[in-house]
């Protein structure tokens, strides 16, 4: 056991030295992957403030029930616990007759109009209802049609436009990051492929003193590793540094703009960025280094 | 320690290397394999290291059948023979000191036993004061000795040798003949491939003689030719 520890460290240090030593093949791969995992972090990025402000949207897009003025105000209670045990219904909110015409008189260019319907208030009490799952708002409102004290009213139109985005938004990231791990794959095996072809003679020479397959691909693939490493680390602190620019910058030009709607925080979008930027950096550099050392075993 | 039994062997282009070979090589032997290039002898070598695969028969070394091996169990066939090429295959960017010591490292030896074994192997084979020089910085004859000394730091039964003398004067290839002897006194099967007339008229050693896929002369204390 104590053997196999004492050879593991010996190979290590033949592979980290192998870094160094091809140290202009090991930068164009640390590029490499940097490159590739800089390009899936933006579209990550991108896909995911996307993802976030679409359900910021959607849970702001409900239907409304207006309520019909025969409704007491006691039953009201009930109604509601009703409409919210509907499978898919995430809120109801009540808006009374004077809610809704508060709202109304809020805004200065309705104001004068509203004045002479002071003393008598045309505006229907409403629920508003937002849904888990904007896909099932037909069946919500089939459920909501048994009831005749209501009448509804939604977007027809919006709610499957607003998921047919959100959908193709990610399957478009979807394919550019399973291409952009494809590529990474396929130059960094290629790169080892290079200092594999450069060692070929030394790897022929271990495989006649009786060096077994492992033994001789151990430090290539450390090298590979290490390498993927470092390509996975960099992009990490690179997209720490612009992304928390960009909400910098977002936060102090165009809050007034886009008040109601927020971008991920810098701690939410590294959080699921580190675990993949590190898993696909060493996972490329692994796998490029096992394709490209297979050849060259069979001696 | 060796032997064949009916080896055949047909490469893919259909060239016929090898034609029915049967022959025993004892434990403790010096044996010249002899032959133009192209006569088999390579063949020879190649399948007694596994790199290539008789096609039909039996190949024996040390009491194990190797056309039988697995893949994984060829390195371990391979630190049972030491090796010596034509082209000295030394490691260029580690020290004579480091080439031989990386033989016992891949058969992952104690490095106390590392520390011990190497200084005393170079020492045997005349090349300990220059341990920690590059494989560039030496003659052949020079490095021919570090390749002797790798194929018998860990102390292998076999030493095939191929061509050793091949790339040397005639005076180096004799020092380098000297010592194979020396190691072969201390009970290394030693098996030797080579062109060189002379040598193997001086030593008078069993050869082997192979032309054209079958061996033609195997006699115990010959010459290169046919003549005695």
């Amino acid at each position: 056991m104590t053997v196999k520890i004492r050879t593991l460290r010996h190979l290590s240090k033949e592979g980290i030295l192998g870094i160094w030593e091809n140290r202009l093949m090991s930068l164009a791969s640390i590029g490499t992957i940097v490159l590739c995992l800089i390009i899936l972090g933006v579209s990550f990025t991108l896909a995911s403030n996307v993802d976030y402000i679409l359900s910021q949207i959607e849970s702001n897009v409900g239907i409304t029930a207006y309520i019909d003025d025969s409704v007491k105000e006691d039953e009201i209670t009930t109604l509601k616990t009703k409409l919210e045990a509907i499978p898919n219904v995430s809120g109801v909110t009540y808006v009374s007759k004077d809610d809704a015409f508060l709202t109304f008189t809020d805004d200065s260019n309705l104001e004068n109009i509203m004045k002479q319907f002071e003393k008598d208030n045309p505006l229907p009490a409403s629920f508003e209802i937002t849904m888990v799952d904007l896909e099932e708002q037909e069946r919500v409102i089939e459920s909501l049609e048994q009831y005749d004290e209501l009448e509804i009213s939604y977007f027809q139109a919006e709610a499957p436009m607003l998921v047919q985005l959100n959908d193709s938004i990610r399957y478009i990231s979807m394919i550019i990051i399973i291409s952009l791990i494809l590529v990474g794959i396929i130059l960094m095996s290629n790169t080892i492929k290079l200092t594999v072809y450069i060692r070929r003679r030394e790897i022929n020479i271990m495989k006649y003193i009786g060096a077994t397959d492992w033994f001789i691909r151990a430090p290539f693939i450390i090298e590979g590793i290490s390498i993927g490493l470092i390509g996975g680390i960099i992009p990490i602190f690179a997209l720490w540094g612009a992304y928390s620019w960009v909400l910098k910058v977002v936060n102090s030009r165009f809050t007034v703009m886009i008040e109601s709607i927020k971008l991920q925080s810098t701690a939410d979008i590294l959080s699921a960025f580190t675990p993949m930027s590190l898993i696909i950096g060493v996972g490329i550099g692994a796998i490029g280094s096992i394709i490209s050392i297979r050849k060259h075993l069979k001696v | 320690m060796i032997s064949l039994q009916n080896v055949s062997k047909t490469y893919p282009n259909g060239t016929r290397a090898m034609k029915n070979v049967s022959l025993n090589i004892k434990k403790g032997d010096f044996v010249f394999v002899v032959g133009s290039s192209g006569s088999g002898k390579s063949t020879l070598i190649k399948m007694l290291l596994k790199e290539e695969d008789p096609t039909s028969g039996k190949i024996i070394v040390n009491n194990k059948d190797i056309t039988k091996l697995k893949r994984k169990q060829v390195p371990y066939l391979r630190r049972e023979i030491g090796t010596v090429f034509q082209d000295f295959r030394l490691l260029p960017n580690k020290t004579v000191y480091d080439n031989v010591a990386f033989a016992m490292q891949v058969v992952e030896a104690n490095p106390k036993e590392i520390r011990r074994a190497v200084p005393v192997t170079l020492g045997l084979v005349g090349i300990a004061k220059k341990f920690k020089c590059y494989p560039h910085q030496l003659s052949g004859g020079e490095q021919q000795r570090v390749a002797l000394a790798r194929a018998i730091v860990n102390d292998s039964p076999i030493l095939i040798a191929d061509e050793p003398t091949g790339n040397l004067d005639p005076e180096t290839a004799w020092e380098i003949m000297k010592l194979l002897q020396d190691i072969n006194k201390r009970g290394v099967t030693v098996v030797m491939a080579t062109h060189e007339k002379e040598i193997v008229d001086t030593l008078r050693k069993r050869v082997i003689e192979i032309d054209n896929g079958v061996v033609i002369r195997d006699s115990c204390e010959g010459g290169y030719d046919c003549e005695d």
